[in-house]
């Protein structure tokens, strides 16, 4: 009985004492815990002990996994003809089951009565506008965070000049860190080349008085065509030019960026590492990507095309040529773009077919294909990519710094 | 590439309890930590390397031989013959087998890979214990790691509730 026992708990203590080396050495468990892979299991392993939690809320250790493990695309959420669908993809590890779930649920809930249109998604949350006795109201319905859906406070009217004017946007974004705080309200209008810009942020005593407000004359005449979200704090406003007008929304300057020859309003931009910015513009089945570094004074010179690809040529694509399943049109619209230009949604809208794809992989995949639309102006489809929540929401570190001490 | 050439560069690398191992430079530069005293002229012909006993340098050794870029005497990669893909699936194979050991063994490993920097060993052992992690509940992952839970029950509330996503 005694050998019996003791043979065990000696190998039992050799391995305890070799996993205390191991996971006792501070940068080996942050080693391991890189490699966790995806942010649900750092959040569960964060909780194994208060150690472990002061590793992986360390800032320089969360900016190291989201390096290595960029947050991943769940979902996407696409509307047309007064209709939402939620399209699970691409198809993902189980890890990642849960928020999936949760995110198709949340979705479904939201627009379970009526279908709103969304005014931006980001990190987990929607923001999406109704018609409520007499005007716009705003919710924000959670996709992925635990939270309630909300109704945000009444809006502030916009300027006098408002109605008078033909150009005029009114756009709601969630804030760029995940946050809750921090939604901001933007009314931009146009007056012939004159063009202005009110700023809200919604603080904890409702939207205040406009944070800022903006003017700028323009150089050229263009039609704004959609304003795109916020990029590392400025907001693009899509023209028919070659320009498209920014807005530096925590300076509430404009200013105007000029795209590369040839590149026309079938664009979107997403953010590049640092300050930059990446521009994917389709050309029939000709894809480029263009990278910016946005130190300079932001004209024309500054973009670096860095990746050109002929959709067509990838199988999806090729069979819809071959086996002539596209109308003669070969539009497709640039719908998304995903942070760092990794991957890109098309939409060619003669056949109602979208296409996904992965640029560094080369992988094109046919998502989803609607009726095509008996009209001669093409379809708008609104695409909401649903992306991981990222970072996970730790207490603040304060309390790990008294254990240690 | 079954028989050595001669005139290629060979290192001691000797383990605290005396043993010695031979090995060719490409080998043992498969570490980042050796090939820097290597190329900082820090190593003549024989290397200490401390707190890795024999039995682990020898596998940490047998690891680096099969990760080494083949290379014969021109320098053209072995692998314009066989298909890259083949290469990595035999690999893959290899290091499954090589990373059948006990616990103990396998920590072991761990820190030698991180002491001697050597990524893919580091990756490889790391694994299990990143799935250990992945696949089992807390109170499992705790007792595996003999790991006190020190959180006051609210403070774990509080991180599930901001955290709800992670979780089912």
């Amino acid at each position: 009985m005694d050998g019996d026992r003791r043979m065990p708990a000696v190998a039992a203590a050799a391995a305890a004492a070799s996993t205390a080396s191991v996971l006792d050495d501070d940068d080996l468990l942050r080693e391991i815990l890189l490699r966790l892979g995806f942010p649900t299991c750092l959040v569960r392993a964060a909780l194994v002990s208060k150690r472990w939690l002061l590793h992986a809320s360390d800032p320089a250790f969360l900016r190291r996994f989201r390096e290595r493990n960029p947050p991943r695309l769940l979902d996407f959420c696409l509307g047309f003809s007064g209709r939402y669908r939620f399209v699970p993809f691409p198809p993902q590890p189980p890890e990642l089951a849960a928020p999936i779930r949760r995110a198709t649920s949340s979705c479904a809930a939201a627009f379970a009565r009526r279908i709103l249109p969304i005014k931006h998604c980001r990190n987990g949350r929607l923001i999406i506008e109704f018609f409520n006795k007499g005007r716009f109201d705003y919710s924000l319905a959670p996709l992925l965070a635990g939270e309630a859906a909300a109704v945000l406070p009444t809006t502030p009217l916009p300027h006098l000049d408002w109605d008078t004017t033909q150009d005029r946007f009114v756009e709601m974004f969630l804030p760029e860190d995940g946050g809750r705080n921090g939604i901001t309200l933007l009314y931009l209008w146009a007056v012939r080349r004159k063009v202005y810009a009110e700023l809200y942020v919604l603080g904890s005593g409702g939207w205040g008085v406009p944070a800022t407000a903006a003017e700028i004359e323009l150089s050229f005449d263009a039609d704004f065509l959609e304003i795109l979200p916020p990029i590392h704090g400025k907001v693009f406003v899509v023209t028919d030019s070659r320009y498209a007008l920014g807005l530096d929304l925590a300076a509430a300057s404009f200013f105007t960026l000029e795209f590369p020859v040839g590149v026309r309003h079938n664009y979107n931009l997403s953010c590049a590492e640092d300050s930059g910015l990446y521009l994917v513009s389709a050309d029939g089945f000709q894809l480029s990507v263009w990278l910016h570094p946005m130190s300079g004074d932001g004209n024309g010179a500054g973009w670096l095309l860095v990746d050109t690809f002929c959709v067509r040529e990838a199988e999806a694509c090729a069979r819809l040529v071959r086996d002539r399943w596209i109308p003669p049109g070969n539009y497709l619209d640039v719908a998304a773009v995903g942070d760092n230009a990794e991957f890109v949604f098309l939409d060619h809208t003669a056949s109602g077919t979208l296409f996904y794809v992965h640029l560094r992989s080369r992988v094109v995949e046919k998502v989803h294909q609607r009726v095509p639309e008996k009209c001669y102006e093409p379809p708008q489809i609104a695409l909401s990519p649903t992306v991981m929540i990222w970072p996970p929401i730790f207490p603040a570190r304060e309390v790990g710094h008294d254990q240690e001490e | 590439m079954a028989t050595r050439e001669a005139g290629k560069k060979m290192i001691m690398l000797k383990s605290p309890d005396g043993m010695e191992f031979e090995v060719e430079e490409a080998v043992a530069m498969e570490s980042q930590t050796i090939r820097k005293m290597i190329e900082d002229d820090c190593a003549d012909t024989a290397i200490l390397i401390p707190n890795i006993n024999s039995k682990i340098l020898s596998r940490v050794i047998e690891y680096c031989n099969k990760h080494v870029p083949t290379t014969g005497a021109t320098g053209a990669a072995a692998s314009d013959t066989v298909a890259p893909a083949a290469l990595a699936e035999d690999l893959k194979i290899w290091d499954a087998e090589f990373i059948k050991v006990n616990r103990a063994t396998r920590f072991d490993l761990i820190q030698a890979a991180s002491y001697l920097n050597i990524k893919g060993l580091l990756d490889l052992t790391s694994q299990t214990t990143i799935d250990t992690i992945s696949d089992n509940s807390l109170e499992e992952i705790r007792s595996f790691l003999s790991t006190k839970n020190d959180y006051l029950p609210e403070e774990e509330q509080t991180i599930r509730r901001e955290n709800q996503w992670a979780f089912q």
